[in-house]
């Protein structure tokens, strides 16, 4: 899933990439809004995520433009403005939300996919696959076990897919790494257990003893089918 | 004289006589005579009273007046006698020898007035003078007397003739003046003044909500960058993670610090906006508690949530989070250690959160005015912990804002707010 930050603040910007790419979503970046328009036509993201004050060109402008063409593609404003002015504008605009700054990792993330989740059209939501009693919804970035709804963030839906892809067998963490991560990404070598150990903590009835996802010692990590 | 007459007593045994004398002024005069009933109501009779006029002890001559008839004079012939003369007066040239009469007499009677100068008098009848003193104010009159007898009525009018003369000392004038003066320019001055501190109030507040919304970018680079660098550690307890935790802690802090002073602004400008977005009540306040568990640890604070709102409804989540985390900065900075309660119901549309604990508690006599702004229960500099004063002020409007309360609850030991906010069902609970 593709999505396009466009702020003029170079650490927010880098700070933004960082947290997306660690879960998993690929990032097109943009230092102001011409550039932001020239990267939406040449990438087409599945989201934008648009700073409001910005040079030359305004996020307010970008949106415009953005919804012109695409009008059910989710445009979140991630801005230190916050006055009722600035917000009313935004949603004018049709904005799908306005992110106040400051916000966390976390708070950014469940926002994304509340944005992604209501532009995911039906057919597309329907889409499913069932991990024993857990139910995936990829293009939703959720899952749901016994009714209970699980945020998944784009690495875990893949990692997942992955694993199921292969039920049964054995996945190496080379294999992982490469499909999840992708080949030019070299992560530290804890990174896979930690994002194991997260997915377990959410989907797994008992992480400590898990019933999903299957450690395999010195090989990979394997999906066990009831 | 108009007219006499010879009335009789006697029941038709005498023709009544009745004499026109001199140039009457009317064609024709009433007649008098004694009433018998016949004649009642009649214009041309003027009625006498039999018992009165031939009563043998009575008077032996008077007058009769009847309204809108001429005056009569009338006589016994004798003490026995049952006849009566009549004398029927014409009213006008009586009338006009009165006036001549009551003129003369003013003349002489008001000389004094007009000699020194004394009040304006008129004597006046049917509103015509008959004499002045000096010309006739059209004003009302001071002083009214009226003069009434059996041939008229008349009034004696005066004015008082006050001239009303004003003198200035000019000193005391130029006094005045000058302290007018001084007093419209200290006037001056003083709203020179209130506009300036007015401006700089102004300014503060904006320099204030600028550096306020300055910080926003920072500390979203930073709240971003330590989330980042603590997955990146892993959960292992390293020394580094505990570092870090710290200042993502005081990070959160400062973001707590700078949503109050926005808020505050923007209540205070009636610009705040809620805004209904679908969450789930339990994961808002987890999350809140979450940011102060370290915290809470490190004070001896062991929160017990019994959640009882799982189901996503709409409500403004910012603003719901806004309230708990000040209600729980407050615990963390005044309470001592033990146990803090926090529950939350959905019900009915309303979600409810209450927030208990241990400490010493409010006096119910400040239940209200700790929700003032910049007030606190101990304003000493020697409490024990820093705070704006803002907190409770920001959380109670914010409650109010989204439509509904924030209040103390009394009786139990210790303090027991409750928040409760209406949550409206979403497209998907509904």
């Amino acid at each position: 899933m593709k999505i396009l930050v466009a702020d003029d603040d170079p650490i927010t910007r880098e700070s933004l990439e960082a947290c997306l790419k660690s879960e998993g979503f690929e990032v097109v970046l943009a230092q102001n809004g011409a550039e932001a328009l020239q990267a939406w036509k040449k990438h087409r993201p599945d989201l934008l995520c648009l700073d409001i004050m910005m040079p030359h060109t305004s996020g307010y402008d970008v949106c415009r433009e953005v919804r012109a063409v695409q009008p059910a593609v989710p445009i979140l404003f991630l801005s230190a403005k916050s006055e009722e002015i600035d917000v009313v504008v935004g949603f004018q605009l049709g904005a799908d939300d306005f992110i106040r700054k400051p916000f966390g990792k976390h708070e950014l993330l469940a926002r994304l996919r509340v944005a992604i989740r209501r532009a995911t059209p039906a057919t597309a939501a329907r889409r499913s696959f069932a991990m024993r009693e857990v139910v995936v919804y990829p293009a939703e970035l959720r899952a749901e076990r016994e009714g209970m709804e699980i945020e998944l963030s784009p690495r875990e839906i893949a990692i997942l897919e992955l694993l199921h892809r292969h039920a049964g067998e054995v996945v190496d963490r080379n294999t992982l790494l490469d499909q999840c991560w992708g080949l030019h990404y070299f992560p530290e070598s804890r990174t896979l257990d930690q994002h194991i150990s997260k997915l377990r903590k959410r989907i797994e009835r008992d992480p400590l003893d898990p019933q999903i996802i299957e450690t395999v010692r010195a090989a990979g990590y394997r999906y066990r089918p009831g | 004289m108009a007219q006499w007459s010879l009335v009789h007593g006697a029941n038709g045994a005498l023709r009544d006589l009745h004499v026109p004398v001199g140039f009457a002024t009317a064609a024709q005069w009433p007649k008098p005579v004694f009433a018998t009933g016949a004649d009642d109501g009649k214009d041309d009779v003027l009625l006498l009273s039999r018992d009165e006029l031939l009563q043998a002890d009575g008077p032996a001559w008077g007058w009769v007046a009847e309204p809108g008839k001429p005056p009569l004079f009338w006589q016994r012939l004798g003490p026995k006698s049952d006849a009566v003369v009549a004398l029927l007066i014409d009213p006008k040239p009586l009338h006009s020898a009165l006036d001549a009469w009551l003129g003369q007499w003013a003349g002489g009677a008001f000389s004094p007035l007009r000699v020194r100068n004394g009040p304006i008098c008129a004597l006046e009848s049917d509103d015509a003078a008959l004499l002045a003193t000096g010309d006739v104010p059209v004003a009302a009159p001071d002083f009214v007397l009226p003069v009434r007898s059996f041939f008229g009525t008349w009034e004696i009018r005066a004015w008082d003739p006050v001239v009303l003369r004003t003198t200035y000392d000019y000193r005391i004038l130029a006094g005045a003046g000058f302290l007018a003066l001084v007093i419209v320019v200290l006037g001056v001055l003083a709203y020179v003044e209130q506009r300036r501190l007015l401006a700089q109030a102004a300014q503060q507040v904006t320099f204030v909500n600028r550096v306020s919304h300055e910080l926003r970018s920072p500390l979203t680079n930073i709240l971003l960058n330590l989330e980042l660098s603590q997955e990146m550690l892993g959960e292992q307890a390293t020394a580094p993670a505990g570092r870090l935790a710290l200042v993502q802690e005081e990070a959160l802090r400062l973001r707590r610090l700078v949503d109050n002073v926005l808020a505050f602004s923007a209540l205070e400008r009636e610009k705040y906006r809620w805004e209904n977005r679908a969450c789930v009540p339990d994961e808002i306040i987890r999350a809140v508690i979450a940011q102060f568990a370290a915290a809470y640890v490190r004070r001896g604070l062991n929160v017990r949530f019994a959640g009882k709102a799982g189901m996503a409804c709409a409500l403004d989540a910012d603003a719901v989070a806004q309230v708990l985390a000040n209600l729980l900065s407050n615990i963390e900075k005044y309470v001592p250690p033990g146990t803090v309660d926090i529950a939350s119901a959905l019900d009915a549309n309303v979600l409810t959160v209450t927030v208990h604990d241990e400490g010493a508690g409010v006096p119910a006599t400040e239940s209200e005015r700790i929700f003032r702004p910049f007030e606190r229960l101990n304003g000493r500099i020697n409490e024990g912990a820093s705070g704006t004063g803002l907190g409770l002020s920001i959380a109670r409007d914010l409650a109010f804002g989204m439509g509904g309360t924030l209040r103390l609850v009394p009786g139990r030991s210790g303090a027991t707010f409750e928040l409760r906010v209406p949550a409206f069902p979403t497209e998907a609970s509904s």
